[in-house]
């Protein structure tokens, strides 16, 4: 006999409306607080709960737009998460996906549910979403991942996919959709995408369906082997290789072969070690192993900064010459795994379908384990979902010391520890600006001439965040400006950089040289004086400051710049990350 | 005597076992068979674990058996059950196993804690004691012959007659069950039992002075007492006299078990069989180890020789215990150690700010490797020292101390340094408590008391076991009491902690806050979330708690992270409450000075040990449920590179105490934990003031009365109010209560601090234990929200002892301020059982009002463990 409270409790767990869902019903909830409700649902509602949702999301009278996103989005965690699907018919998302009216975001999400839910009859209207050009790209990719979901009978769709007539990255997605079911056809297709490879090309995507996937570097370095790559595009996938957090040994022994590189050496004796620790001390050149540092094929500053510039994927160096040794330094680049900071500590998990992931412990509880890959995307794997889990080793990837020279490592090393010490190298002054952003393809008419304020108000501060790119300068604070000339697609850089006032005041922006500069505070003008000086109130808040830099009629080949409150000024500015 | 197999003997005992159940029933015969040269292991929980502080056991065991040399070797670990030992990572390669102690006898204590899951939990008791006894004596642990096995019984939960403890009715009626079932199990396998659940009854009701600590742990008349129990169990009623001097026996036991204690427990596991001990550990631990392997062994010949009646040298001769490997030093150009004078010069600080030197080394040459610091009631600076860091060398006995540093003419300098007490291990932290002093000393928190008055420590108790120190520093620290009289102390990754308690057992892995009340024992795991080490804690005015991880810089509002959540599960990660500007930090304090300027006041203060090496400051204002910081500028930065502050706190006088551990080196990871680098010898610590801001005429706490002590509950310093309230919580009981009801009464209704000050004596009633339902209705609605929200807490931590607790919580998860709701919500996670539907109704109550971060994270951390009591709650059901 159950007592009534525990009675009454079963019944909540059990009965058709949960408490969540009696709560959007109840009307007590207001459209903007919705979205938590659906996302309590996404996490731990019954399917029930998920049923309606769909209901709801289908319904064009049904949650406000940003909810229903939400929505989309429950569905398919609790699906990915807890496979838990809403009851009943659910095929009201293919509607939703092939609808041309709906916004591509709306249409992408339904359309990967069709694959999450495998709904039957979903092969047809999923190949032709896929392969219509007259799609948005994000519901093409999404497609692609739902018929993967399918299973291999969409292996014929997805190699039709793979021709000429498809840009490479539909092609490149239908190749690592198709290694979720036969790794060995899809490797020799993936060997043929990655010979025609060309530079700044993302082939991160690519090469993941492999090395996440059991038995996948293996089969795609047999596929090379078969196919060996020209040196450049073999250079290319290792250095995607290497940006994943990977170094597995048949990969990287078939690339490096191609890219004429030793694969596997060795790692050092102590007494080897001991001799480089001589060499550090005795020749080595910090301001030469700062430029190592910053060599794009080692992608250093993809996961450091050196206080605060960089990212911070791994540990900022700022200070690391105070703390850490040569020994112990060589020690890490050579052997990564062996001493990783407390919160740097990753896990290899294999899921039950044999997928691999490896990352930093984000978050774990009974329903998922989150990991953040060395790209810095983080991954949420349903804990039913795993296999098998064991420590992994640092992100850091073994063999960056192949890419180089004795010299060059010496150098990089006495560049580190040097960081932080007292010298050319302690830490910089906050009023350094070496934090930038870079805008990318300068549109012609910003390269021709000086921009009126409307257009930078228009083309540049109300551009979208994505084109601009990060941009750090040296140590030293100099901004090495043919670095970011690819970037920018010609001579003329348009920069901005950022920072915070806690009380509002004169600030004072101190170039190296004002040769071929321009600044603007947000959308207006500052002049500069000829030494460089540039002198403009500023509100409380957080600010841009814009410039554009005409290489060509520049006097040096780096930039400089200093900004902080003018003499006697009352601005106090937020002092921004260090380490 | 004949050698018999042990089923034989245990066979033939089998009729006494089951007839012997009186409590004062001493075999016949004897019941274990020892035989020469037998290794004797104890396994099992803090009952084992506590006797080799005490050694009553193995001196009656080795004067009884003078010519066997009995190896003695006691592995109790604090709450280890049947099926849950849970350690560090790499311990199994530390030489412990039983298959490499190889013991031919086995003493395994065992119930205490599985008992606490009640008549429900028995029958899996009762299967797995079965599987493991048949494990034990099948095994044959030294290669030749399986062990002879002993159960050994829970002790009884003794009635202290103190109402702030559990009478032990309760867990005796659990306790009498378990240790039925542990009779019956050793009947039907034939292996000896010793029952000491029903003497200890007996003895408890026989014996007038307190024979536990707190109801079920013993204390040393207690481990004496139980000692010849289990030895007049084991072997019959004892011979009329031995060769041995006891109390020469007794010594050399407990040497000995010191020295094993530094080998089974050594601290920094991490870097000497763990994860982390490559390169350097491999290097000069394995000679450590085998060094101290043979002290040990050293010291059982001489036990074995005082037990023969043998008179032994003072001093023992450990000249064959060999050499330490040689450690060479990484480090090529350590920074150079600067005199303090030196060392005054290399701060920056803003314009007005002063910086001065309090004490240092070479005044005192004891401070050595401070580490935290405490005021007491007469303004005198308690600082612990940690020269032995990073850990015992073997042979070379540890000398930590707590040191009182006075400054008796008031000129900002400390004129006499005291030993308080000395020969400690590592002490990580320090309060005052109970009279006393807690000191973290891991595993084990110790309670230090000076009985005479003469400002040293007489009395040393070990009053909770259990704390992991696979790192040393990140072993239990940080103590900081709130203001309801919780002692916080926290610690850090790695670590698997399990503690015994009254209550039952707690756990934790992987870093964590705890808080102990210690006129209660109640013990919890405060908070539960994935931290890298938490050197830091805050809590300001109104109860609001900041913590500061030291590892990674990050910064946490920490009310929202610390609802309850159940053994092994953790908080998910929760955003910072202000961007990281620097790592690694060490301690935080929040401004409440009235020598510090106006604007700065409520300002979160912040070490930094490594790069910018000063006190990082930000401004920190209400944001909805929770807070914001913001950068503003630093307080202090150095240009030495051995500044080390590592502690922080607003003394009486109105200025900054920092606290400068002054080390070239830092790193565990980087270099040899024996590099010769290491400073052992220094240690400063500073006053910060402000040249504007005449210091504080310190409040007059040692001495007042009660009356006046509540009147100092309206100090504006946090820090006074802190130390008034420790002061307060010394006092008798019945007093304190009853001039807080006056002085409530007497408070005027037009007081502008009128709120506050009722919630200063709803915290005093918390701190003694002392349930008031009707001042906490008026605060839990009373105008400041504030109030509201401290009271919200208070009201969760009575909600077993009132009887609407959930409607009150539903009031304020209804509250028009969002941080009440915060409270409330973080409170419905503590509901188990039944109760668990109600809170979670209660719980979704707040998505009737507008969410922010906190509440929603702290919503998703409350659902989710209330969803999961309720699905187990129905799979039991089903």
């Amino acid at each position: 006999m159950l007592n009534p409270a525990l009675f009454l409790s079963i019944l909540l767990l059990t009965a058709q409306d949960s408490p969540l869902v009696r709560l959007l019903k109840g009307g007590r909830v207001p459209p903007e607080r919705q979205g938590a409700v659906v996302d309590l649902i996404a996490r731990r509602g019954t399917a029930a709960d998920l049923a309606y949702l769909l209901q709801q999301v289908a319904d064009p009278n049904g949650f406000e737009p940003s909810v229903r996103l939400r929505a989309l989005d429950a569905l398919a965690d609790a699906a990915r998460q807890r496979a838990t699907y809403p009851d009943g018919d659910r095929s009201a998302v293919l509607r939703l996906a092939a609808d041309p009216q709906l916004a591509p975001d709306l249409r992408a999400r339904a359309t990967r549910l069709a694959g999450l839910w495998s709904l039957p009859d979903a092969l047809d209207p999923l190949a032709r979403l896929a392969a219509d050009p007259a799609s948005p790209l994000s519901v093409r990719t999404a497609a692609i991942e739902a018929l993967a979901d399918l299973g291999p009978h969409a292996r014929g769709p997805l190699e039709a996919l793979d021709t000429d007539a498809q840009p490479r990255v539909i092609r490149m997605a239908a190749v690592a959709a198709l290694a979720r079911f036969d790794l060995t056809a899809a490797a020799h297709r993936a060997a043929a995408l990655l010979s025609e490879s060309i530079d700044d090309e993302d082939l991160t995507p690519l090469l993941a369906a492999f090395v996440q996937r059991q038995r996948g570097p293996e089969t795609l370095a047999s596929a090379l082997a078969a196919r060996p790559l020209a040196a450049d595009p073999a250079k290319r996938a290792l250095r995607a290789l290497y940006a994943l957090g990977r170094a597995d040994a048949s990969l990287v022994a078939a690339l490096s072969a191609a890219a004429g590189l030793d694969a596997e050496p060795p790692p050092p004796s102590d007494a080897e070690i001991a001799a480089l620790v001589a060499e550090v001390q005795s020749s080595g050149d910090p301001a030469r192993g700062e430029r190592v540092f910053r060599r794009a094929d080692l992608n250093c500053l993809g996961c450091h900064a050196i206080a605060g510039a960089g990212n911070s994927l791994g540990p900022d160096l700022g200070p690391i010459g105070t703390t850490s040794p040569p020994d112990y330094l060589l020690r890490s680049l050579f052997l990564p795994d062996e001493a990783i900071k407390e919160q740097y500590h990753t896990l290899v998990v294999l899921t039950t379908d044999g997928q691999i992931f490896h990352g930093i412990l984000v978050d774990r509880d009974d329903q998922r384990v989150v990991l953040k890959d060395a790209t810095g995307t983080t991954r949420s794997i349903p804990t039913a979902d795993i296999e098998e889990e064991k420590p992994g080793g640092s992100l850091m990837p073994k063999g960056l010391t192949q890419l180089m020279t004795r010299g060059e490592l010496v150098d990089l090393v006495r560049f580190l520890s040097e960081l932080g010490r007292p010298g050319p190298f302690a830490l910089p002054p906050p009023s350094l600006v070496r934090r930038w952003q870079v805008f990318r393809d300068v549109p012609p008419d910003l390269q021709q001439g000086w921009p009126e304020s409307v257009q930078v108000s228009l083309q540049l501060l109300n551009a979208d965040p994505q084109r601009w790119a990060p941009a750090f300068a040296l140590h030293s604070g100099d901004l090495p400006l043919q670095e970011l000339t690819g970037l920018a697609g010609g001579p003329v850089l348009y920069l901005q950089t950022q920072f915070e006032l806690a009380e509002p005041g004169q600030m004072l922006a101190q170039f190296d040289d004002p040769s071929g500069l321009r600044l603007w505070f947000g959308a207006r003008v500052v002049e500069l004086d000829a030494s460089g000086a540039a002198r403009f109130d500023a509100p409380k808040g957080t600010h841009r400051l814009i410039l554009r830099v005409d290489t060509a009629s520049r006097s040096r080949p780096t930039l400089r710049l200093t900004l902080q409150p003018d003499a006697g000024s009352s601005a106090r500015v937020v002092p921004a990350g260090g380490l | 005597m004949p050698l018999r197999s042990l089923t034989a003997v245990a066979s033939s005992l089998l009729a006494l076992v089951v007839l012997a159940a009186p409590a004062t029933a001493q075999p016949d015969e004897p019941r274990l068979e020892l035989r020469k040269g037998d290794r004797i292991v104890l396994i099992g929980n803090t009952l084992a674990e506590r006797m080799q502080y005490f050694g009553h056991f193995e001196t009656l065991l080795q004067s009884r058996f003078p010519d066997f040399n009995l190896t003695v070797r006691n592995l109790g670990w604090s709450a280890d059950e049947l099926t849950l030992r849970p350690r560090s990572n790499g311990f199994q390669n530390h030489g412990h196993n039983l298959t490499e102690h190889k013991p031919s006898v086995v003493l395994a204590f065992l119930g205490f804690n599985e008992s606490f899951a009640g008549s429900e939990g028995l029958a899996r008791f009762q299967s797995d004691l079965a599987r493991f006894v048949d494990e034990t004596t099948s095994t044959a642990y030294d290669g030749e012959a399986t062990p002879r096995l002993v159960l050994v019984s829970p002790i009884a939960h003794e009635d202290l007659g103190d109402p702030h403890l559990p009478d032990g009715s309760a867990n005796n009626a659990n306790l009498a069950l378990y240790t039925q079932t542990m009779a019956e199990v050793a009947r039907q396998k034939g292996v000896v039992f010793v029952d000491l659940f029903t003497p200890t009854r007996s003895l408890y009701a026989e014996t007038h002075t307190p024979l536990t600590i707190n109801g079920v742990h013993l204390n040393e008349a207690g481990d004496a007492a139980v000692a010849r129990l289990i030895d007049e169990a084991l072997f019959g009623p004892r011979p009329a006299s031995v060769p041995a001097d006891l109390d020469a026996l007794r010594a050399a036991v407990l040497e000995k078990d010191r020295q094993f204690f530094f080998d089974y427990r050594a601290v920094n596991g991490c870097y000497i069989y763990g994860e982390r001990k490559e390169p350097f550990g491999v290097v000069n631990f394995p000679a450590e180890f085998a060094k101290l392997r043979q002290m040990i062994a050293n010291r059982d010949q001489r036990i074995w020789a005082i037990a023969r009646g043998e008179t032994v040298p003072p001093q023992i001769d450990d000249s064959n215990t060999g050499p330490f490997a040689t450690v060479v030093s990484n480090v090529a150009r350590p920074a150079p150690i600067l005199a303090p004078d030196e060392a005054l010069q290399s701060f920056t600080l803003p314009d007005g700010y002063v910086i001065e030197l309090f004490a240092s080394e070479q005044q005192f040459p004891d401070l050595r490797k401070p580490v935290q610091m405490t005021f007491d009631a007469r303004g005198r600076l308690w600082v612990a020292t940690m020269p032995s860091y990073p850990m015992y060398l073997p042979g070379t006995p540890p000398n930590d101390k707590i040191l009182i540093l006075e400054d008796s003419n008031g000129d900002g300098r400390a004129d006499s340094c005291t030993t308080f007490a000395d020969g400690l291990h590592l002490p990580t932290g320090l309060e005052f408590g109970k009279g006393g002093l807690f000191v973290g000393q891991q595993p084990n928190l110790m309670w230090l008391k000076d009985v005479d008055g003469d400002d040293r420590a007489d009395l040393r108790e070990l009053v909770l076991h259990g704390f992991d120190s696979a790192d040393s520093h990140h072993a239990i620290h940080t103590f900081l009491y709130d203001p309801a009289g919780g002692l916080h102390f926290q610690e850090g990754v790695f670590h698997h902690t399990q503690v015994e308690t009254p209550y039952g057992p707690q756990r934790v892995k992987n870093a964590g806050i705890f808080r102990f009340e210690p006129r209660t024992w109640r013990f919890e795991v405060w908070t539960s979330y994935p931290f890298a080490n938490p050197w830091g804690h805050a809590i300001d005015r109104w109860g609001q708690n900041f913590i500061a991880d030291a590892s990674g810089g990050a910064n946490y509002f920490g009310t929202a992270f610390s609802g309850q959540v159940d053994y092994p599960d953790k908080h998910s990660s929760m955003e910072q409450f202000f961007p990281m500007q620097w790592r690694p930090t060490c301690g935080c304090e929040l401004v409440s000075s009235r020598a510090f300027p106006d604007d700065t006041q409520g300002d979160y203060l912040l070490n930094n040990n490594i790069g910018f090496q000063g006190i990082l400051r930000y401004r920190v204002r209400e944001a909805d449920s929770g807070f914001r910081g913001q950068a503003v500028e630093p307080l202090l930065r150095s240009s030495d590179p051995c500044f080390r502050p590592v502690d922080l706190e607003f003394g009486p006088d109105g200025a900054l105490y920092v606290v400068d551990w002054y080390n070239p080196l830092v790193g565990h990871m980087q270099h040899s934990l024996r590099d010769s680098n290491r400073d052992t010898r220094h240690g400063r610590i500073y006053r910060i003031r402000h040249k504007d801001k005449p210091l504080l005429q310190p409040a007059r706490i040692a001495g007042a009365s009660i009356p006046e002590l509540l009147e100092l509950l309206r100090s504006y310093e946090d820090r006074t109010r802190y130390r008034v309230r420790m002061a307060l919580w010394e006092q008798p009981e019945a007093d304190v209560l009853k001039a807080l009801d006056t002085w409530i009464d007497s408070l005027d209704p037009a007081d502008p601090d009128l709120w506050r000050l009722r919630l200063e004596g709803l915290w005093l009633h918390a701190a003694f234990d002392h349930v008031q339902p009707s001042l906490l209705r008026t605060l839990l609605r009373c105008p400041e929200p504030k109030a509201r929200a401290a009271a919200t807490r208070v009201l969760g931590a009575w909600r077993d002892r009132l009887p609407d607790t959930l409607d009150l919580l539903r009031t304020q998860i209804n509250d028009e301020h969002p941080r009440v709701r915060l409270e409330a919500v973080r409170a419905l996670s503590f509901f188990h059982g039944e109760r668990a539907a109600q809170a979670q109704e209660i719980a979704l109550e707040l998505l009737q009002h507008p969410l922010d971060y906190y509440l929603e994270y702290t919503l998703n951390e409350t659902n989710k463990t209330l969803e999961r009591r309720l699905k187990n709650l129905d799979a039991v059901a089903r």
